[in-house]
């Protein structure tokens, strides 16, 4: 007698799968917004999803600010404008600190919900896991109870044959809703944690390769990069005899980010130093990297640059060595901890080859189970150093840590620059670096970044390199640039290129054009 | 009984003899890797559960966060010596030196030498740090009468020039060391072994590739045996003994250990070696990066009114011979005795062209492969001697 599977047991094995979806509809990765006003302050923070499953999943946060002197985004300085990745847990939210025009802070947080601590959730999940199990023992069981003898084996076997068609069925089924769901509605940080290949994921990665002993530098195979992994055209190696080569060194304020590869401040120098000043036989490099302090200036130089047999290396920079004072806590910075200055966030640059398993559902598990590495970690690129530090007595401000922090490490790092330039026999060149002065920054960040420029300047006067004060002279008028302050667009990369070409023809620091 | 019932039937047999057959073959891999495997091939492919059931929890220094292991990830560095690391007699201070604690600010009277190089200025091959030439020309110096004399062990294992240029500027400098000693050449040779050609770059990308820090078993691996043997084999995931390592990962164009396992199996030249042999790698890729190197750390050192001593390295290329020790057997071969010999030639050239000292070890050192480990690692004996030789050198030319 054919026997037929009860309507019952069907729904012990459907029920579950009812919940699972119902749990995924949840868990659909809708993004919330709060909204803020204050004043003539407005501010607008989104998280990427609503919820999230398990503490420690991590999400997107991005937000809008106008009118305001300082945002931070969960103790980290931000621009007005920006997103930043948060994993959550119940006391990590996305949390905004927002400095208004009269220099009073307010706090904006837009809560995610973490599922898996909800009573709802575990609710659910125990009454699902109780009708997957009851289903197949009632099967097996009654399978049991009705044959005897002979037959109790084969029926035996067979009720054991539905129940691991059903557990397959059931994978399966999940498998192809769950990468279908993350094709068609997952976010970005979904498909790389549940879709896609590592290929893919590097494909998405920046413009940069990493490199040993200096963390990273332009990826050659980007457009405006040039074979040597420098933003510009290509560069003859060897040196062509005639040629004086100046190489610019720095971080994306010589990079020029914002501005096309041709509007970059050492591409405008190279031209008008040959064509205003009549010097043909000049070269610009610009080797500024985004992001680079002067801990990675120092091998960038050393490794790279001096492979390009340069004559002349000018330095602009300041910014970026803010970073690491604003972080760090007072031990990290200058305790007796093996880390001593260096940004204790700024680990290794990691990279994983492991290939990623195709399933979707394997990697939706296995990330939350701690089987695998969360893909999403190779977009972030580096691995913290895994240091502990004393936290501040008291709990410091970042204002508070720039002042304790004092840039000694710069100063180091830039007379270690110096120091093999000049045994080279390569010219230095020194500069002040600027800002938008009308911008709104707090007038901490303002003192600091006047400490950087006065190592700098002190620095040259003690190793007698050229020093061109372009804080002193830059125009705050009809020059323009980036929102952020800080970076120039194409017609404030021509002033700044203009002044270092009256500077170094001034000087006489050139070869002769006639020669 | 009908189609389906015989379908299932024979759909259960055969997925019991699948599992049946899983099983075997997973108890035939425990055979193999308890009782068959070599020690190395155990390590290789063992999971943590079973390396620590034969090694003990110290194979997996604080084990409790198993990636706690003597090296730690830095940014410049790659890696570099993991701060407070016990390990029996070794240890490493808490700012990640080999040794015992020292001030950050240099006692007003104190003299301060801190030694640069790979293993052979770590001292690998003795357990005790105490054994540590380093840690040895401390007392030599201390016992001549110089009590003021503190040595600091800078050394890193597997560090060349570039890495050593980078911990002088971070990590050396900022001691206000009164000498540093230079101690290096030797791994540098492997930033030769570099094919095609135009690999070889003044950034080492030929050599050496981004450090890598982690390394993650399937948890399933973990567990079985054959997977995991398979997996390992297959390169599908690496295996555990790796973890130290992979922090300096080698680029594919990095041809040394292809080098030494073909020499190690007598089965050199193979491969790229057919194409281009060993030693024309080092032809075509001169020591330039080396000399460049050298270079910047004595102007760098001299810039702050730092000493450098250079010494040249020591080797002994009969070690095997006369030993018959089969350890690291390809350094006694044809291409690291030229390599050694050209880098330390370089060294004596930039100490001539500088103003740097230069003591040269390789000159004087005793022919004897009793101080050797493996012809170029030194025991407990060969560190004293090298102590004290270059101690007498210091007390001639600095201390005096």
């Amino acid at each position: 007698m054919p026997r037929r599977v009860s309507p019952r047991t069907l729904l012990h094995l459907a029920l579950p799968l009812l919940l699972l979806a119902g749990l995924g509809l949840y868990y659909f990765p809708r993004s919330v917004t709060t909204a803020a006003a204050h004043a003539n302050t407005t501010i607008h923070l989104t998280a990427s999803r609503g919820a999230v499953l398990f503490p420690g999943d991590c999400i997107q946060m991005r937000w809008e600010v106008a009118y305001t002197l300082r945002v931070l985004a969960n103790d980290e300085l931000m621009p007005a404008i920006g997103e930043k990745e948060l994993c959550i847990d119940a006391e990590t939210q996305p949390t905004l600190q927002v400095m208004l025009m009269d220099e009073s802070e307010v706090e904006v947080v837009q809560p995610v919900a973490i599922i898996s601590a909800q009573p709802l959730f575990l609710a659910l999940a125990f009454i699902a896991l109780a009708l997957l199990a009851s289903g197949p023992s009632a099967v097996l069981l009654r399978a049991a109870q009705k044959t005897a003898g002979r037959e109790s084996a084969r029926a035996l076997g067979r009720a054991a044959g539905i129940v691991i068609l059903a557990i397959l069925f059931t994978l399966l089924a999940l498998e192809l809703a769950l990468s279908a769901y993350f094709r068609a509605a997952g976010n970005r940080e979904q498909k790389i944690m549940y879709l896609y290949t590592l290929e893919e994921i590097r494909g998405l990665q920046s413009n940069i390769v990493p490199l040993p002993y200096i963390s990273w530098a332009p990826d050659p195979a980007y457009d405006g990069h040039n074979a040597l992994g420098y933003r510009g055209p290509e560069i003859a190696i060897p040196k062509p005899a005639q040629v004086f080569r100046i190489v610019a060194m720095g971080g994306s304020t010589t990079y020029s980010t914002g501005t096309p590869a041709e509007e970059s401040y050492p591409a405008f120098l190279e031209a008008i130093l040959r064509g205003e000043y009549g010097y043909a036989n000049i070269e610009v490099i610009n080797a500024g990297v985004s992001g680079y302090t002067s801990w990675d200036v120092l091998p960038a130089y050393a490794f790279r640059v001096v492979e390009l047999e340069p004559d002349m290396l000018i330095y602009y920079g300041a910014v970026n060595d803010l970073v690491a004072r604003e972080r760090n806590s007072v031990d990290c910075y200058r305790g007796l901890n093996p880390l001593r200055g260096l940004d204790a966030n700024r680990g290794l640059f990691v990279e994983r080859n492991s290939p990623l398993p195709a399933s979707a559902l394997y990697r939706l598990l296995a990330i939350q189970l701690g089987w695998m590495n969360n893909p999403l970690a190779l977009e972030s690129s580096f691995e913290p150093s895994r240091i502990k530090c004393e936290p501040d007595p008291g709990g410091f401000t970042l204002e508070q840590r720039l002042v304790a922090n004092p840039p000694y490490y710069y100063e180091r790092n830039l007379r270690g620059l110096a120091t093999l330039a000049q045994s080279q026999g390569v010219q230095p060149i020194f500069s002040s670096w600027i800002y938008n002065v009308r911008a709104d920054r707090p007038p901490l960040w303002k003192q600091s970044i006047a400490e950087h420029n006065a190592v700098t300047r002190q620095l040259a006067s003690d190793m007698e390199i050229p020093y061109l004060d372009l804080a002193a002279e830059f125009p705050t008028e009809g020059v323009d640039w980036e929102i952020d302050g800080i970076h120039l667009l194409a017609s404030g990369n021509r002033e700044l290129a203009g002044r270092f070409a009256a500077f170094l023809d001034e000087r006489a620091l050139l070869p002769n054009p006639a020669e | 009984m009908n189609k389906t019932d015989r379908f299932l039937a024979r759909l259960c047999l055969v997925i019991f003899a699948l599992l049946l057959t899983l099983a075997l073959i997973e108890a035939a891999a425990n055979v193999y890797l308890w009782h068959i495997a070599s020690e190395d091939d155990f390590k290789v492919l063992a999971s943590i559960d079973q390396i620590k059931a034969r090694y003990g929890d110290e194979f997996f220094v604080q084990s409790v966060d198993r990636r706690q292991l003597s090296w730690s990830p830095h940014p410049y560095l790659g890696y570099y010596p993991t701060p407070n690391f016990r390990k029996g007699e070794n240890r490493h201070n808490s700012l990640g030196y080999r040794g015992g604690e020292f001030p950050l600010r240099k006692a007003e009277a104190a003299y301060r030498i801190v030694t640069i190089g790979g293993s052979t200025t770590y001292s690998i091959d003795v357990q005790d740090h105490r054994d540590s030439y380093p840690s040895q020309l401390e007392s030599h110096l201390r016992a001549s009468g110089f009590e003021g004399v503190e040595v600091i062990n800078a050394g890193i294992a597997g560090h060349n020039s570039y890495h050593n240029l980078i911990n002088l500027a971070f990590r050396v400098l900022p001691l206000e060391p009164d000498l540093v000693i230079l101690y290096q050449g030797w791994n540098d040779i492997e930033t030769r072994f570099v094919y095609p050609y135009e690999r070889y770059l003044g950034d080492n990308s030929g050599a050496e590739s981004p450090y890598v820090s982690d390394t993650f078993m399937p948890a399933i691996a973990e567990y079985s045996t054959a997977l995991r043997i398979l997996g390992i084999r297959a390169g599908w995931t690496r295996s555990h003994a790796a973890l130290e390592w992979h922090f300096g990962k080698r680029a594919d164009s990095n041809h040394m250990q292809t080098y030494q396992s073909q020499f190690k199996h007598g089965q050199y030249p193979r491969g790229v070696f057919r194409e281009a042999s060993a030693m024309d790698m080092l032809a075509n890729n001169p020591p330039v990066h080396f000399e460049r190197n050298l270079l910047n750390m004595i102007a760098a050192s001299g810039q702050q009114g730092v000493s450098a001593l250079l010494v040249t390295q020591v080797s002994d290329p009969n070690y095997h011979a006369r030993t018959g020790g089969r350890t690291n057997i390809y350094f006694s071969s044809e291409p690291y005795i030229a390599g050694m010999a050209q880098h330390n030639q370089i060294t004596r050239a930039a100490a001539a062209a500088t103003d740097a000292a230069l003591f040269d070890l390789a000159a004087v050192f005793p022919d004897e492969s009793a101080l050797f480990t493996d012809g170029l690692h030194m025991n407990r004996d060969g560190n004293r001697v090298r102590a004290q030789l270059i101690g007498d050198f210091i007390i001639a030319e600095f201390l005096s």
